[in-house]
């Protein structure tokens, strides 16, 4: 590629690779926290902007016991990422980690699926 | 009809939402949003009474089923200037000093925020700005007396004020795929995303219409 060329393809790239902005903002959530969760799923809503799966934990802590609400990439991320919406199905046995919501209740920002190996893989 | 048809592509598109409990992207090109719901919303109008005490134009989309009670109000502060001029021109004891409308919707999302501290009988726990899109807003989560969660958003864009309610039953699942599925739209119903410059002036990015029925970057 010409010098010129390859000036102006870089110039351009740097003008389109704008970091990404979420669809909306995560304050709500323990960004720095992590919860190991494990349970059964009771529904996997795959929309846009956010996919979310409903996961049924019996956990040694009351609180953390009962529905979670866990909150996914969107469905276009998700597609990229692999994922499809038959991946992770209601009655599917479910290992996460992710970021619970600052309230106490039981909602979580996802962070990763513990698959069957015991690799994670990003649900984000 | 069109709001219709939109929510029938979106779940022609969405083959998931079709067995994901029927929630589905719902959008109203009227009021220039796109929402998550789960089913078709009702709607009805209102008058929504504003911090000056004026009865301004509203519409509200909800459903009450057994995932809950979700509700979506939007408040068209675009008719404040008419009814504070007539309020200006037919009540004697209204002091009118220019700045009805500007206080009105610069003071909106609070107000509704203060409305929602004030009658709720439950523990307020979370309370905080949020935004979507880059447009700013409000949250609130509220445990009820009966253990019922109740989530809200508040966001305002072009004076229109966005009120999303969610209630689920005590163990449900906290109601955010309501709470945090709002989209606004523009005129022309494509999607609106803001950044801020470092003056934290906010200017608007391309964002693809494909997420009304497709999807979009998180």
């Amino acid at each position: 590629m010409e010098p010129r060329a390859l000036c102006i393809f870089v110039v351009a790239l740097a003008a389109t690779a704008a970091p990404a902005l979420g669809h909306h903002s995560h304050a709500n959530y323990w960004e720095t926290e992590w919860v190991d969760l494990e349970g059964t799923v009771q529904a996997v809503h795959w929309v846009n902007p956010h996919t979310w799966i409903y996961l049924d934990v019996a956990h040694e802590e009351a609180a953390k016991s009962g529905a979670w609400a866990l909150e996914g990439a969107s469905v276009t991320t998700l597609r990229r990422d692999g994922w499809t919406a038959d991946s992770i199905k209601a009655g599917d046995s479910l290992t996460v980690r992710c970021h619970p919501l600052k309230d106490g209740s039981r909602g979580c920002l996802m962070g990763f699926v513990v698959m069957n190996d015991g690799s994670e893989k990003e649900f984000d | 009809m069109r709001r219709t048809i939109y929510t029938l592509l979106a779940v022609l598109f969405c083959s998931g939402t079709v067995h994901a409990q029927s929630w589905s992207e719902f959008v109203d090109r009227t009021d220039r949003f796109i929402v998550n719901f789960p089913g078709e919303p009702d709607i009805s109008e209102i008058s929504y009474t504003s911090e000056l005490n004026a009865q301004i134009p509203a519409r509200v989309y909800s459903i009450d089923n057994e995932a809950g009670r979700y509700s979506m109000t939007v408040v068209d502060y675009t008719q404040a200037s008419r009814v504070h001029e007539e309020l200006c021109q037919t009540l004697s004891d209204y002091e009118c000093d220019g700045n009805e409308v500007f206080t009105e919707v610069r003071g909106a999302i609070a107000f509704a925020a203060w409305n929602y501290r004030k009658r709720t009988e439950g523990e307020i726990t979370y309370d905080a700005y949020a935004q979507v899109d880059g447009v700013p807003g409000h949250q609130l989560q509220i445990t009820n007396p009966d253990g019922s969660r109740t989530f809200v958003a508040i966001h305002l864009d072009a004076r229109r004020l966005y009120i999303l309610e969610g209630t689920v039953p005590a163990n449900a699942p906290p109601p955010g795929l309501f709470q945090q599925s709002l989209g606004i739209l523009d005129e022309q119903g494509r999607r609106i995303r803001y950044r801020y410059d470092d003056n934290d002036r906010p200017y608007r990015i391309e964002v693809s219409e494909e997420w009304a029925l497709e999807g979009a970057e998180r």
